[in-house]
């Protein structure tokens, strides 16, 4: 499967529209990612989301450096936010696994 | 031998055409066709659509109601008290909840809610139920503890597991039944684990399916159980183990939405036999707050949560559609 790269903020819905449909679930695979950045399979309806929302194209690697620089920063965060006499086990608890690596496909 | 009206209540009608709907599940018989045939309500893919943003992004909190009357409340990090009603388009904050924790879970409907112990901090045994206008101090449960698994509602429900780092793992085992007034202790799960997902009816019937058995989450479980108010019962595992799962439904018909680790977009159906993997969430989600009140997995919703890298405020709304048809019984 071929995918498309764009950066949109996902405002959510109004009375009147969404940001995913259900019918757009089911006409092409999208999936999100850290900084805002969304793939969608590369067919008709999904260019047509990339359209409807305006989205920013990216290309692949400009997407992959977006969410990698997110997730290092987090990596970064996680490894110094840290409770005296705190197991890692609680830290865990506390802030969620550390983050990992994603490869957008 | 026991006629076929005496055991469903209806006859065998004899038809001509399949034109008005009969009650789900009955058979008939097309005397033009000489067809036996069967009226059956059909369920379709079920998919996440976007919903509205929840006014404070939060993690590990109680989820109650529906789709189109939904509740929120409690959260992290740090410890919150908000609470937020959702109309389907919406989420409006209303009275926030007398004890400020996160890492907590919670049932009910948008207007009859409770919200069981969490991370105060330390470690709380508060609950708190709703009535659609604010929350009101009731009996503790006996157990500190937070990301309890539940399922039922604000006058019948199980919670069972927790984390505490006091007990070995960080698991605390004990089970206990609400009944609105007060809480009994019962048989603990077979598997110890906390921050799993929950679906049922009531104190009676209930499904956890996921969490985890090692403190931390370090150790991700696809341990699945069902209560009968008796005992517990494991059933065919999820097939990715995940914990700080969503889930709702009942027993026989549940979803299990997101989770971690690492955080992820994964959704199973649960069918009372085995879970199937079906449309996935959008966005990779952890310890989202998911509707509660049972109505199969026709309908729901999971808001908040968090991923690899922030808190989350986006809403994702499931939605199964349904069809009712008269099928054709074949050998």
């Amino acid at each position: 499967m071929d995918y498309k790269y764009s950066v949109k903020e996902n405002w959510g819905k109004t009375s009147s529209d969404q940001f995913i449909k259900h019918e757009d679930r089911v006409k092409f695979h999208i999936e999100g990612h850290p900084g805002n950045v969304w793939v969608t399979e590369d067919n008709v309806h999904g260019g047509q989301w990339i359209a409807r929302h305006s989205a920013v194209a990216k290309t692949k690697s400009q997407a992959q450096t977006i969410v990698t620089d997110i997730i290092d920063a987090a990596k970064d965060t996680w490894d110094n936010d840290n409770v005296d006499g705190e197991s890692s086990a609680e830290k865990i608890t506390r802030l969620g696994p550390k983050p990992t690596d994603i490869t957008l496909p | 031998m026991a006629k076929y009206k005496a055991i469903h209540g209806f006859t065998v009608q004899n038809r001509t055409a399949d034109t008005d709907p009969l009650n789900i599940g009955q058979v008939y018989y097309r005397s033009d066709t000489g067809d036996m045939k069967v009226t059956l309500n059909v369920l379709g893919a079920g998919s996440w659509a976007s919903g509205g943003a929840i006014n404070t992004a939060r993690f590990w909190f109680g989820g109650a109601g529906t789709q189109t009357a939904g509740l929120v409340f409690g959260g992290a990090n740090p410890p919150r008290d908000q609470t937020e009603t959702y109309n389907g388009t919406a989420w409006s904050e209303v009275a926030e909840l007398n004890t400020e924790r996160g890492y907590t879970n919670g049932g009910g409907t948008q207007t009859a809610a409770i919200c069981v112990a969490g991370t105060v901090p330390p470690y709380g045994t508060n609950v708190e139920t709703w009535n659609g206008a604010g929350w009101t101090e009731v009996a503790d449960v006996s157990t500190a503890r937070s990301g309890v698994n539940l399922a039922g509602t604000s006058t019948s429900l199980i919670t069972t597991g927790g984390f505490n780092p006091s007990y070995p793992s960080g698991n605390a085992p004990y089970a206990e039944e609400w009944n609105g007034a007060s809480w009994a202790e019962v048989a603990e799960m077979n598997t110890a684990r906390y921050a799993g997902g929950g679906s049922g009816v009531s104190a009676t019937d209930a499904l956890i399916f996921g969490g985890s058995n090692t403190g931390g989450g370090a150790l991700t479980s696809s341990n699945n159980e069902i209560w009968n108010g008796t005992s517990w019962t494991s059933l065919a595992d999820l097939n990715t183990g995940r914990y700080g799962v969503g889930g709702f439904g009942t027993t026989g018909a549940a979803i299990c939405c997101g989770g971690a680790n690492p955080v992820i977009t994964n959704t199973e159906q649960w069918n009372g036999s085995t879970w199937t993997e079906v449309n996935d969430l959008s966005t990779a989600n952890r310890t989202q707050a998911v509707s509660s009140q049972p109505a199969g997995t026709s309908q729901g919703f999971a808001a908040g949560g968090s991923n690899a890298t922030a808190t989350l405020a986006v809403t994702e709304e499931w939605t199964q559609p349904q069809a009712v048809t008269n099928t054709t019984i074949t050998d």
